[in-house]
């Protein structure tokens, strides 16, 4: 952010003289410092997603913090950023699968929520009596033709991934992800996976309690979107305090 | 019960077209049983002979209905619609039977008021924490619960029946054998009705709709055979 | 007297053999007496099957209006989408606007997904716009094609804008002097050539009975392989 300032960076509706909109730029770096990072493998099965909070309060009632959402039964969405940001585009997404169900008689695909969330999400990059949101989301979908992972970004670009990061340690969750055997895992194997990352990019000196949640839209799960089973939370996160203490 | 197609239907927008005749519903120890035959009537013609009118709305409800189609139809769409909403709420919690029949009549009264009824009569049945749950709503938003429900035809057929035969202790077999001889006898007086029925139940192991059977109904008797033979008027 | 609010609903009459028609029966009353609240009823036998990895749709090619023939070689066979046809009874022009209006809805539908759209989808928005304007419509519409997921499907968007899916369905005037027929013929799992010959044997016993109904057989197979249309002239 070299160039902050110079008058540029008030609007969405403006670019700066070297092709910039700060806005969106300032949006993602919210993304960043939220402190949230949430990843996703498209697995031979299914998706899971996972996220990393940190505990706001030791008084709040557990599980009342969520950041991995449905978006109809086939649909998860895990969230990163601005919490209040990611439930107005979790409730866009929601509106978006009611409407094509009842339009067309069928689950929305995987691709075609990604793709009218990023176009929600480009949006309001496009007026200045909009901000853009703070938020990217990672989206799992299972529909006829398979699972899907897909990613929306506070510019309102969208890509399908075989995994995918977004949020505060998205680079180094990247460089981990990108050594599991995308192409034979399974969701079952992919949990502890992902349970080992979530806790070797968490960053200890800055705070010390998180939690890890983790859903799926695999076989198992009849391919719905659920939560993953309490059993396997444990034991994966087990797994993760594990490596990371083997690490140290 | 329900008006014929109106020769011109562009003058008339309150009329069924496709239509399922009655429904039967009743409590049993330990569960609810409700039961339709699986024919879908354009008129007098029986046009469809293979429907299904009695559908799981969640894991422990089923409605069963009696009526157009077509608006039958829209009310599963609205109920899955509140299904999938809930789920997205993801609090564990999910809606009860009576909970899902007082929405159902809401709905369907607000429809009425705009004259623009959903011309179904419906019964929802439900069983949870031991209870049973059996409710009738119908194209005006009417709402009432009872141990045991007919609509349509079956109001005048299967009910007095029932008012005879039924008992809070009656086991699963009990109410399925009422259940049928109260579709016998719709079959036997009810044109728009089949012997190719649904019985559908909700116990403690969740919603049960079992595959369609049919019914023999006695055709046998010995004066039936004999006919008119002696008594030389047609009838007997 | 054309110029009444009503006419656009009722543009069929406007033809003018009908036009004529009802001033000869009015004698020699001016023009302006025609009685323009009277519908105009357009004949039509139409049908679909499934088989074993397809569909086939069939239709006459009779269109009338009273008892003159406005068309004896029309199409009745509409494509939606590539491989998703519909079959229509009913108003013409009612249902020819409900298909354009199909037809423009899967455009746009297949432009954002980019993949060929399931039967189902636009069996689904077919019955909407039917039930959504059912006091203005007066149509039945089959939709039958193939798809990769669900292969050949057979769709029936009732009076009124029920959905019901049938292995095979007929519609029209002519169906129902082929309903007993069908129904003893049909078999399940039937072969392509099985299939293309029910359809064939049923469509001229229909054009044979109904007076509404006749000219031309056509016929549409579509399979995984893609879409053959056949032609048979002058069958009554």
């Amino acid at each position: 952010m070299a160039s902050i300032g110079t008058g540029y960076d008030q609007s969405t509706s403006t670019f700066s003289p070297d092709g910039r909109i700060f806005q969106v730029e300032y949006a993602v770096k919210a993304v960043d410092t939220s402190g949230s990072t949430a990843i996703g493998v498209k697995c031979v099965d299914g998706v899971v997603l996972a996220v990393e909070k940190s505990l706001v309060s030791k008084m709040m009632v557990h599980n009342t913090h969520k950041r991995i959402f449905h978006l109809d039964e086939h649909i998860g969405m895990a969230v990163s950023g601005v919490q209040a940001d990611a439930r107005n585009v979790m409730n866009r997404g929601r509106g978006e699968a009611t409407q094509y169900r009842s339009t067309y008689g069928d689950a929305i695909p995987g691709d075609v929520i990604a793709t009218r969330l990023a176009g929600y999400m480009h949006l309001h990059t496009m007026y200045w009596w909009l901000r853009p949101f703070g938020t990217s989301v990672l989206i799992g979908s299972y529909d006829q033709d398979g699972p899907q992972l897909h990613d929306v970004d506070p510019s309102g670009l969208s890509y399908r991934h075989f995994a995918a990061a977004v949020g505060k340690a998205k680079t180094a969750a990247k460089s981990q992800l990108e050594k599991l055997p995308l192409s034979t895992l399974t969701c079952r194997q992919a949990v502890p996976e992902l349970a080992k990352i979530m806790y070797s990019i968490h960053d200890d000196l800055k705070e010390k309690t998180f939690e890890i949640e983790i859903s799926w839209v695999c076989e198992e799960s009849g391919k719905k979107h659920t939560h993953i089973p309490a059993d396997l939370l444990t034991s994966a996160v087990a797994a993760g305090k594990a490596a990371k203490e083997a690490e140290e | 019960m329900f008006a014929q197609p109106a020769d011109d239907p562009r003058k008339n927008t309150l009329r069924p077209m496709v239509t399922g005749t009655s429904a039967i519903g009743i409590k049993y120890k330990g569960g609810v049983m409700v039961a339709t035959d699986t024919i879908a009537c354009y008129g007098n013609w029986i046009r469809y002979k293979d429907v299904q009118r009695i559908h799981a709305v969640s894991k422990d409800t089923l409605i069963a209905m009696n009526g157009e189609m077509s608006d039958y139809q829209k009310v599963l769409q609205i109920l899955e619609q509140k299904r999938l909403a809930e789920y997205c709420v993801d609090d564990g919690s999910t809606q009860t039977s009576a909970e899902l029949h007082s929405y159902l009549t809401r709905v369907m009264y607000q429809k009425r008021c705009k004259f623009d009824p959903l011309w179904n009569m419906l019964l929802v049945g439900g069983f949870r924490n031991g209870e049973a749950y059996l409710g009738y709503t119908d194209l005006y938003g009417t709402h009432f619960e009872d141990n045991f429900l007919a609509t349509g035809l079956g109001m005048y057929m299967a009910l007095p029946l029932m008012r005879n035969q039924w008992t809070p202790e009656m086991s699963e077999a009990d109410a399925r054998a009422l259940l049928q001889m109260a579709l016998k006898i719709c079959y036997y007086r009810d044109t728009r009705a089949s012997n190719k029925v649904q019985i559908a139940r909700v116990d403690a192991s969740g919603v049960h709709i079992d595959e369609p059977i049919t019914l023999q109904g006695e055709w046998n008797h010995a004066r039936f055979v004999e006919g008119g033979a002696k008594s030389g008027d047609g009838g007997w | 007297m054309f110029g009444m609010a009503n006419d656009f609903t009722h543009r069929e009459i406007m033809d003018p053999m009908s036009v004529m028609h009802t001033a000869r029966q009015l004698g020699s009353a001016s023009i302006c007496d025609v009685d323009l609240s009277q519908p105009v009823s357009l004949g039509t036998s139409i049908m679909a099957v499934e088989f074993d990895g397809g569909v086939v749709c069939g239709a006459d090619s009779r269109t009338s209006t009273g008892s003159y023939i406005a068309n004896r070689v029309s199409d009745k066979i509409t494509a939606l989408d590539e491989q998703i046809y519909t079959m229509r009874s009913g108003s013409a022009a009612d249902t020819q606007a409900v298909s354009d209006y199909v037809r423009y809805y899967l455009d746009m539908h297949r432009n954002q997904t980019q993949k060929p759209t399931a039967v189902k989808t636009a069996a689904k928005l077919v019955s909407m716009l039917l039930y959504e304007n059912k006091s203005m419509l007066m149509g039945e519409m089959i939709v039958a094609g193939w798809d990769a997921h669900n292969g050949g499907q057979v769709y029936k968007c009732a009076m009124g804008g029920s959905l019901i899916r049938r292995p095979y369905s007929t519609g029209g005037s002519g169906s129902i002097f082929i309903a007993a027929h069908c129904e003893h013929t049909f078999r399940p799992g039937m072969t392509r050539q099985q299939a293309i010959d029910f359809v064939d044997n049923a469509l001229r016993l229909a054009m044979a009975s109904d007076g509404s109904s006749g000219g031309s057989v056509r016929k549409v197979v579509i399979d995984a392989s893609g879409v053959e249309r056949t032609y048979t002239g002058g069958v009554f």
